[in-house]
């Protein structure tokens, strides 16, 4: 039991990354700007684009949960529909979506059509970070993320793979977190989808829960396990049925547990239903239960959001979720989330966002609060450029800390 | 489209108890088109036209007729107006196929003497150059304004030749769904 307290303790803090070393401020200086480069945002899917009356991740991405890379339809809409500069282009011609060129293709088209029906993605995101906490502050620049990304699909199949590199200090190998960099494939898996709208996946994927923010440290994801590293291994079925999509997924475990941390390895299932109330609105209710393993007690959560545009620039979701298992000592916890779009101008979208994670009464976890504010300038679909600050408050222990992260996200 | 067959079933109820033609005022048209990888978007006008008077032939019937401007369909994203209007719709192929047209409309269930009530409507569309029979539900109902009139009903588009709307492996199904609201005096 003392070594499960032991373990749980540091999962918890390598988890909560800032927040928690907010709690552990005395040790502020020396470990706040990695913790952060850990949980650093990783900009996926967008549920604000629901303003543009799209509330299925599938119109723009390959993954039915969203993120990754886009398809050439979401790439012809990033163009066209998003860029600053993009109003005017030329879009492709119907058909030709396993032959793009252009803006549309993989660095630029410079490989011709030698990919054939293999589309790919290059995507780097150099970073600076700079952290004020109590007594000073800290810089840094890295580079987030570097994933080559491919997928091909044909007759309702798909075929979706992704390589990449975690970050030095991000790779955990039973149990410890490694300072080297390492090879990691975040995604890969194969489903099928009929037109009748059943669908099945099968590989390495993150689960379907609620509303995936494209800020992977959002409350509702970093909190209730659906992180950067919370993919499983595991089948997914689907059936969307008229306005309604049902989302199963069944795990034997998260998959870097499986290939890394086995004493954390345990049967997992979660469920996601998403009603389209309208084309600019959208309920979803969702819940995750997650088995013993041999250092976590089983845990699990359910909640709801909602999600409407009011007009065509602005979109506002709202997630609550009660988790029923904080990860280590158990009790019972709210997370709140509220992310509010809107596009000034074109290709410039700005995000407030309110969060909330309370302490479950249990002694060593902090109510925390977060107030974030975004802006997003999409020059073009290869490049563009996201601000975030980040002003996270522990209520518990009355400190602040404050995040600026500058990334230029380059979509090759 | 739907406009007009909204358009047309108000003017029933109306015109039946003043005998005298009937324009709507103002309305809105939504057609609400599900996508082929789930979800649906709406493609909305208020371009509205048109009146409507008794027919003498048979009491319930309506002569004349509604049209909507297709050239003012909005779907909120320019790309997918544009292949709407110029790659489905076909609006310069030719005359007329730039408007929808509802006519020789009749009404069921709805007292033609009354500015209330439920009932259901048929009527011939005229779109992308074919001419179907239509029908649906309608609800009239008495306001500040004068009377506001709901309509609704599906429109098969290969019934009108449309070719199936695909773009890069994204499309609108067969059937879409078209919902008017228009307001007459």
């Amino acid at each position: 039991m003392k070594q499960h307290e032991i373990v749980s303790r540091a999962t918890e803090a390598r988890r909560h990354g800032v927040l928690q070393s907010i709690f552990l401020r005395a040790f502020v200086s020396p470990w706040l700007v990695p913790a952060f480069v850990l949980v650093a945002s990783i900009a996926s899917a967008e549920p604000m684009f629901i303003a543009k009356q799209y509330t299925r991740c599938t119109a723009c991405h390959y993954s039915p949960t969203g993120g990754g890379l886009l398809t050439p339809y979401g790439r012809a809409l990033s163009h066209r529909e998003l860029s600053t500069t993009g109003a005017s282009a030329t879009a492709p011609a119907a058909g030709t979506e396993d032959d793009p060129h252009g803006e549309q293709a993989f660095l630029f088209g410079a490989l011709g059509d030698a990919l054939g029906p293999l589309h790919l993605g290059l995507e780097m995101r150099p970073s600076h970070l700079r952290i004020g906490f109590p007594g000073g502050h800290q810089d840094v620049n890295f580079l987030m993320n570097m994933d080559l990304i491919g997928a091909v699909q044909k007759g309702g199949w798909t075929a979706y793979a992704m390589a990449g590199r975690e970050p030095t200090n991000a790779p955990i190998r039973n149990g410890r977190p490694q300072p080297e960099a390492a090879f990691i494939s975040y995604e890969h898996w194969a489903a099928y989808q009929s037109d009748g709208g059943f669908g099945i996946r099968a590989g390495r994927f993150l689960p379907a829960y609620g509303v995936r923010f494209s800020d992977h440290t959002a409350y509702t994801r970093s909190y209730l396990g659906f992180d950067r590293n919370d993919q499983v291994y595991g089948l997914e079925v689907s059936e969307t049925m008229g306005p309604s999509l049902l989302q199963v997924t069944l795990s034997p475990g998260r998959a870097e547990a499986i290939l890394h941390d086995p004493a954390r390895r345990g049967f997992s299932m979660a469920g996601r239903w998403q009603l389209d109330v309208t084309p600019r609105a959208a309920i979803v209710g969702s819940a995750v239960y997650r088995h013993s393993t041999d250092l976590d007690p089983k845990s699990g959560a359910i909640g709801g959001a909602f999600g409407f545009a009011p007009t065509p620039r602005v979109s506002v979701w709202t997630e609550v979720d009660a988790n029923l298992q904080t990860d280590a000592r158990g009790g019972h916890s709210w997370v709140a989330v509220n992310e509010t779009a809107v596009e000034a101008v074109r290709g410039l979208w700005l995000k407030f966002s309110p969060q909330l994670r309370t302490s479950g009464g249990v002694p060593g976890f902090s109510e925390i609060r977060r107030l974030m504010f975004e802006a997003d300038l999409l020059p073009r679909t290869h490049w563009n450029i996201g601000v975030s600050y980040y002003h996270d408050h522990n209520h518990t222990f009355e400190t602040n800390t404050s995040t600026l992260l500058t990334q230029l996200h380059l979509y090759l | 489209m739907g406009v007009g067959i909204s358009l047309v079933l108000v003017t029933g109820a109306v015109l039946s108890a003043t005998a005298a033609p009937w324009r709507v005022t103002r309305g809105d048209v939504s057609v609400k088109c599900p996508m082929t990888i789930g979800g649906t978007f709406d493609a909305k006008t208020s371009a509205l036209s048109g009146s409507l008077s008794p027919s003498a032939a048979h009491a319930p019937a309506l002569d004349g007729s509604i049209t909507v401007d297709l050239r003012t369909l909005d779907t909120g994203i320019g790309l997918r107006n544009e292949h709407l209007k110029e790659n489905y719709l076909e609006v310069d192929k030719g005359e007329g196929y730039d408007k929808a047209v509802l006519s020789d409309i009749d009404l069921k269930g709805v007292h033609a003497d009354s500015s209330e009530g439920k009932g259901s409507f048929t009527g011939l569309l005229t779109l992308h150059g074919v001419k179907k029979t239509v029908s649906g539900p309608i609800e009239v109902r008495k306001t500040g304004e004068g009377v506001r009139v709901k309509a609704s009903f599906p429109v098969h588009l290969p019934e009108y030749n449309i070719a199936e709307p695909r773009y890069l492996g994204v499309g609108v199904k067969d059937t879409v769904q078209v919902d008017v609201t228009f307001i007459t005096q």
